[in-house]
Formats: structure tokens, sequence, C-alpha cells
């Protein structure tokens, strides 16, 4: 009978501890700000690789890092705004997109030493970014998966966009950055309320 | 109705768990420190927010905490409000550490 009860009261306890350690990790993945960064950055970026591909090169290797440096600055103070150092999460994100973006530098050295063409590099790169969102999506947060899933579409409908793939790729990745946006906010004010 | 055979046998039976730290018998201060053991800094309105507790009582269980060395706390000002972020001692977190570890026990045994 006293075994019952302290089993009881020990998982009531248990209970009540998972219960708070959920609702700190409800909705605990990158702020919906940095969606929008990405998506300004897409936004001017991709038509530009069609319109004006001189500026294109100059573009990404500014605006790459820089997105990089603005997402992590705004993703601490969104926690630290919310009450919630997670430290482990932030060197994971820094981890991801920081190996991702070397790894898109090193790409570069692929048509420098003429080991590919300087058009395969888009595709190249786009491909590299559409694994590192899908993974991001596995691993970090959900909503990366859709925009990593249209730029993965992307590299599917370049060859029948004839001119204007880098445009069309950019309306997928843009609306589906904007969703994602959209979703975290949701969530927030689920939270919220 | 159980004889007070069956009690003592469940006494004994229950006899062993040394590691159950008192501090952690209110689930509250068992909730706190799996939190902070969790994430590297919380702070109090945070930890309110996801304990659903009143100032008042949170209040005291965070000073429990910190007066056994378990918490520690940081002050500071945001936008000209006192925030404060409370972290996890290495003490803190033996403890925890030890009292999880004898609650599975305990569980282990309530099954045979």
């Amino acid at each position: 009978m006293q075994k019952h009860h302290v089993v009881d009261g020990v998982a009531e306890d248990l209970g009540f501890v998972r219960r708070a350690l959920a609702r700190s990790e409800w909705n605990s993945g990158a702020p919906s700000a940095v969606f929008l960064v990405c998506s300004v950055i897409v936004l001017i970026g991709f038509p530009l690789n069609d319109f004006l591909p001189k500026y294109a090169l100059t573009y990404w290797s500014i605006a790459a890092p820089l997105a990089f440096v603005v997402s992590a600055v705004i993703g601490r103070r969104h926690w630290r705004q919310k009450g919630q150092v997670d430290a482990r999460s932030g060197v994971r994100h820094l981890a991801h997109w920081g190996v991702m973006l070397a790894v898109m530098g090193l790409c570069f050295q692929l048509p420098a030493t003429g080991a590919i063409s300087w058009r395969a590099l888009g595709p190249l790169v786009l491909l590299l970014s559409a694994m590192g969102y899908l993974l991001a999506g596995v691993h970090l947060d959900r909503r990366f998966f859709l925009p990593g899933a249209l730029m993965a579409l992307g590299i599917g409908v370049m060859p029948i966009c004839g001119g204007f793939e880098w445009t069309v790729t950019w309306v997928l990745v843009a609306l589906a950055l904007k969703v994602s946006a959209r979703v975290g906010g949701k969530a927030g004010a689920v939270e919220k309320s | 109705m159980p004889s007070k055979r069956a009690d003592k046998k469940d006494d004994v039976r229950f006899k062993g768990f040394g590691g159950l730290d008192r501090l952690f018998e209110h689930r509250v201060r068992l909730a706190i420190c799996v939190l902070l053991s969790r994430y590297k800094m919380l702070n109090f309105t945070r930890l309110k927010e996801l304990l659903e507790e009143t100032d008042g009582s949170l209040g005291t269980h965070l000073r429990k905490l910190e007066e056994a060395g378990y918490a520690t706390v940081k002050k500071e000002f945001h936008d000209r409000r006192p925030v404060s972020w409370y972290a996890l001692t290495a003490v803190g977190s033996r403890a925890l550490s030890t009292h999880v570890e004898s609650l599975q026990n305990l569980l282990r045994q309530a099954k045979k």
C-alpha cells in the first residue's frame, strides 16, 4: 500500500517535470525574423543571378556571411529576451550554418581551378543549400524543411526555365521561407495564449 | 487492509535510497533543477511561465536552492528593469544526478 503511494507520488512529480520541460521546448527553434532575413537575401540574390550575373558573385560573397552573423545575433537576442539561454542549441545552429557557409566558400575553388565550369557552380551551390536546409529541417527546426525541399525542386525545374531558372527558384524559396516564418509566428502566439 | 508485517516488508525493500535529496521532494524544486540542467540559464519570468507558479512561491523555492548552493543568481538590468538569471551549480548538478539515480532505483524496485 505504502509502496503504491510512494510510486504514484513520484510518477506525478515526474509528470509535472516532463510537462515543464516540454513547454520549454515548444517552439524552441529559430525565431521568425531569421526566416525573414533569409528570404530578403534570396529575394535580391536569386534574380540577380538571372538578370545581373556579373554582380552575383560579389553579392553572395558578402550577403551569405552577413546573413549568418545577423541570424546568429537575432537568435541570441530572441532567446535572451524570452529568458531562456540554450547554449547547446546555439552551438548546434552555429556549427550547422557555419559548416554550410564554409563548404559553399570552398565550392568557389572548383571553377577557379577548372574542375567545373562557372555555369555549373550555381546549381551546385543551390544543391548544397537544399541539403543544408533539409538537414536543418531534420536536426534543428522542422520549418527549414520546406525551403530545402523547394530548393531541391528548383534544381529539377532549372533546365526547363530557360533564362529565368533562378527567378523561378526564388519565387518558390521566398514563398516557403514566408510560410515557415508565419508558422513560427503562429506557434509563438499559441504558446503565449 | 495491509498488515503491519507487509508495511514493514515494504520499508525494508525501500531502504537504500540515501541519494534521495529532501530539497527535491518538492516537485517545483525538482523541475527547476531539471530545467536548469537542460539550459545554461533561465530567468525568473521564464521559470514562472514554465512552472505556472506565483512570484512568491517560485521565489521561495529558488531561495532554498540558492541557500543550499544548488543554484546561482545573476542580476542584470534590461530596459531599466531588473532581470534575475538562474543557473545550476556543479553541486546542484551532482545532487540532481544522485537524486534521479535514486528515483530510478526506487521505481525499479517498485516494479518487482
